[in-house]
């Protein structure tokens, strides 16, 4: 069985299993929906107060808003298995991994999966098409696929982060809130057009964690507006590709993590 | 050509040093200590298919993190290890195919589902083929008597049960080297009987090369052909169970019922252990003192009732030997 | 008060021991707070008309609610919570003292030691970079302080009965889930109250959450005046014994569950 179909097995009977405590399943979600839509309405208000943030409209804010979204919810799910890692590798559970013939990222993506994401993708996706057809912007092919390619390069870069921080509870055991400020934190100043933010968050989510260039020039591009930071149509449409370059580096962090471990044992 | 090849193996750990008095935690936050442990320290061995290897020595002495680095999930300070010529901790994924391995305290099964359907996953995982699955499944089955258990979910099992399925699930692809660490740990005596019978079976039916670690020395006594012990993170024997009892003491343990109260006397060639009313125990070497000798000699001197020899108990000669680790040199 | 303060003591050099957690902890705190204050300046700076709050009260409440996030009741005490599930509650009402009392004690405890760690730090950092202000007057100081009290003992009440609602499996863990957005949205922490329309204010304004992050902090701020501030502050009070009632009387009914259905 090879590594695709095996993860989608995983995935299904980690559903399974959550389905087995449906009130707590339920609860899980609906706290969760409730959670993301008083932000969107947090939102909401502040735009029905302000009428506009920057140079930019409530509609507009909603496309990216929807957009990064759909995006996390998705790496969040794929990735629960990561953010569980830590509690494995304290009681040895993860040598279990270690003992079967295959790799250790799959086995470890599909170990959780979180479902109750789906709150936050219904609702990120009803807001991202409410903007689309404000703006009354016309769906395109090419248009279509740098929806795609958006959602694709977020969803990498976000589970690439994922990786990293549980890359990082290799080695330590406490806790590894840094990092929640690039995960949850990346994903809540993303919503925003990220041209809002002073030059430092700018630079540092270009340069070392490229969450612009996936989850905002793109976007730009999507809208056909013009840039406040005077960036070329060419490089926003191109720019999601430098997700791959962080990717690679995530797997690279990741394989010197588990060589300490297997150095260290547990 | 040997199966499990082992040289000079050198492992050594850091462990941080925890920080004392009341300030030692304010000072923890700049600069933390570090002390050096040699888990293991030049061990050398090799094992042959089809062998069932007992692995013992006192908590500390390098058992488990030796099991590990033959599993490849520990990689050595120094030295080398082949199994079925491959580096367990370079070549990971195609040794990991080669091996089973049940760790008493841990599970390889998932907690929530039956176990049938476990079984299902790791021939998914180790990409066995269908009816290669299906006959060895059905083996396993029948000679571990799984039948009645398989679409339990595996937290509802007894511990006795659920070792069973752990070993079902250890050889479902057919591994020819298989790792047991402390598998009897917890069992109740049936069970634990019962698990012995089958490891033997496996052993001795299916070829499997067997490498048992455990501290109870009945599972060593029942199962195992050759013994290691190993202490301080070096081997310190290498031999069958007879060969250990030789070279620590040859003594046997003779012990006499009496029909009636006697007072404690001197017997040629024995000494005295124990003397109680109606019983009486005496220690004698068989190469110097010749067994139906000795009995001659008491049943004309006491009013014997019945009598019985032993050796001591595996468990004895090794907790001295955990004692007194010179013993063994001598 | 003695055994409440080396409890308290333990606690703290607890979190010593995990020196770069703090600092983590503490790097993402700022590091949100910056991002929530970017925002709320690129709404302020083509704000057509005089919003309700000063974007320099803003940027103090932001650091407040950071520095004092751990005072907030999002869950009951781990510890209670075990209890309360596992049923070895049982063993708690062998004991002489009564089972709440010494539920709010740990509560309070944990809910006045939890910020020290990091607030500490963030108050210095955020005072001297940042853009922490100092209260509105010394009378407005006087007054948060003194709400701040109200604030643990609020605190404490809601997480003694986030435990106490456990009792009742089913319903305790779905309210679990619940609760991140009951404290957080009607705290006035998500969005100041200021900030909300009309209608939604007055209806934060009669929950007990807005005693948890509306009152201190805008007294702090000043945009509760001193003069203005009695009202809030009583409703802070009441509010916390009401909710020390009800928890007892939760307590006092799941106990009763639990020896009915044996536990």
């Amino acid at each position: 069985m090879n590594t695709i179909q095996l993860y989608f097995k995983f995935v299904a009977i980690c559903i399974r299993g959550q389905m087995q405590y449906r009130l707590s399943f339920f609860f899980q979600s609906l706290g969760h929906f409730l959670t993301t839509v008083s932000e969107f309405f947090v939102v909401w208000i502040l735009f029905d107060r302000f009428h506009q943030i920057g140079t930019w409209q409530f509609a507009e804010v909603a496309v990216f808003y929807g957009l990064v979204g759909i995006s996390f919810s998705i790496a969040d799910s794929i990735s629960t298995g990561f953010e569980r890692f830590g509690p494995m590798v304290r009681d040895g559970s993860f040598d279990r991994f270690l003992l079967r013939p295959r790799g250790l990222v799959l086995q470890i993506a599909g170990s959780d999966f979180a479902p109750k994401r789906i709150g936050r993708f219904l609702q990120a996706l009803v807001v991202f098409c409410w903007g689309f057809i404000q703006l009354e912007i016309d769906v395109t092919i090419w248009r279509s696929g740098l929806v795609a390619m958006i959602i694709l390069s977020n969803v990498v870069l976000f589970t690439s982060l994922f990786l990293v921080q549980a890359t990082i509870s290799i080695w330590t055991i406490e806790s590894l809130e840094a990092m929640n400020s690039l995960t949850y934190g990346g994903s809540q100043a993303a919503t925003y057009p990220m041209a809002i933010y002073s030059d430092w968050i700018k630079k540092f989510f270009t340069y070392i964690v490229p969450l612009t260039c996936c989850s905002y020039f793109p976007v730009v591009a999507l809208l056909g507006r013009l840039d406040p930071l005077g960036t070329s149509f060419f490089f926003q449409v191109v720019s999601p590709l430098f997700a791959i370059p962080f990717a690679l580096a995530a797997g690279l962090f990741w394989r010197i993590g588990v060589r300490h471990y297997t150095s260290t044992g547990s | 050509m040997s199966q499990i090849r082992v040289e000079n193996l050198s492992k050594r750990f850091r462990v941080a040093e925890r920080p004392s008095g009341r300030w030692g935690s304010v000072r923890g936050i700049f600069s933390r200590q570090y002390r050096e442990i040699a888990a293991l320290d030049g061990l050398s061995f090799s094992i042959e298919p089809g062998e069932l290897v007992g692995y013992v020595g006192p908590n500390g002495a390098g058992k488990s993190t030796t099991i590990k680095i033959l599993s490849g999930i520990l990689t050595p300070s120094s030295g080398t290890c082949e199994v079925l010529g491959l580096c367990p901790w370079k070549q990971r994924r195609q040794h990991v195919a080669n091996i089973g391995a049940v760790f008493g305290q841990r599970t390889q099964l998932w907690w929530d589902l039956p176990v049938e359907e476990s079984f299902e996953l790791l021939s998914d995982i180790y990409r066995i083929e269908r009816s290669r699955y299906g006959r060895t499944r059905r083996a396993l089955i029948e000679i571990l008597d799984l039948e009645d258990h398989l679409s339990t979910p595996v937290r509802q099992l007894s511990l006795g049960w659920r070792m069973r399925c752990e070993l079902a699930a250890a050889l479902l692809h057919e591994p020819p080297i298989l790792f047991l660490d402390e598998p009897t740990i917890g069992l109740d005596s049936v069970s634990k009987l019962a698990l012995r019978d089958h490891i033997r079976r496996l052993n001795q039916e299916r070829g499997v090369t067997v490498i048992l670690t455990t501290h109870d020395m009945d599972d060593i006594a029942s199962l195992c052909s050759r013994l290691m012990i190993i202490a301080e993170g070096n081997s310190i024997f290498d031999g069958s169970v007879e060969e250990l009892r030789r070279s620590v003491s040859n003594n046997r343990r003779l012990t006499v019922d009496l029909k009636r109260a006697t007072d404690p006397i001197d017997i040629e060639g024995a000494t005295v252990v124990e003397w109680q009313s109606h019983q009486a125990i005496f220690e004698y070497n068989p190469d110097i003192t010749a067994t139906p000798e000795l009995i001659q000699r008491i049943a004309a001197l006491l009013p014997l009732q019945d009598l019985k020899v032993e050796n001591p108990e595996i468990e004895e000669i090794i907790a001295r030997i955990y004692r007194d680790k010179d013993l063994l040199r001598s | 008060m003695r055994p409440f303060l080396s409890v308290l003591g333990a606690r703290f050099r607890m979190q010593l021991q995990y020196r770069a957690a703090a600092l983590a902890g503490l790097t993402t705190q700022v590091f949100f707070g910056l991002i929530i204050i970017m925002i709320y300046r690129a709404y302020y700076a083509n704000a057509t008309e005089t919003p309700p709050i000063a974007i320099e009260q803003l940027v103090s409440f932001v650091w407040l609610s950071q520095i004092l996030y751990a005072m907030m009741p999002w869950t009951g005490a781990p510890e209670l919570n075990a209890l309360a599930r596992s049923g070895d509650i049982c063993f708690e009402m062998l004991r002489p003292v009564g089972i709440y009392w010494r539920w709010f004690a740990r509560c309070l405890a944990w809910k006045v030691s939890a910020p020290l760690m990091r607030g500490i730090p963030m108050i210095i950092l955020a005072g001297l970079f940042f853009g922490l202000g100092s209260p509105a007057s010394i009378f407005s100081g006087f007054l948060f302080a003194f709400s701040l009290i109200g604030v643990a003992l609020l605190a404490a009440s809601i997480s003694v009965i986030w435990s106490a609602v456990l009792l009742w499996s089913v319903v305790g863990e779905g309210l679990r889930h619940l609760s991140w957005f009951l404290v957080g949205f009607f705290s006035g922490l998500m969005l100041p109250l200021p900030l909300m329309p009309d209608w939604l204010r007055t209806f934060c304004e009669y929950l007990p959450f807005r005693g948890l992050v509306d009152t201190p902090y805008r007294i702090y701020i000043g945009s509760i005046a001193p003069g203005e501030s009695l009202g809030p502050l009583a409703s802070q009070f009441a509010w916390i014994i009401i909710l020390i009632f009800l928890g007892r009387a939760l307590i006092r009914l799941g106990e009763n569950r639990l020896t009915v259905q044996g536990g």
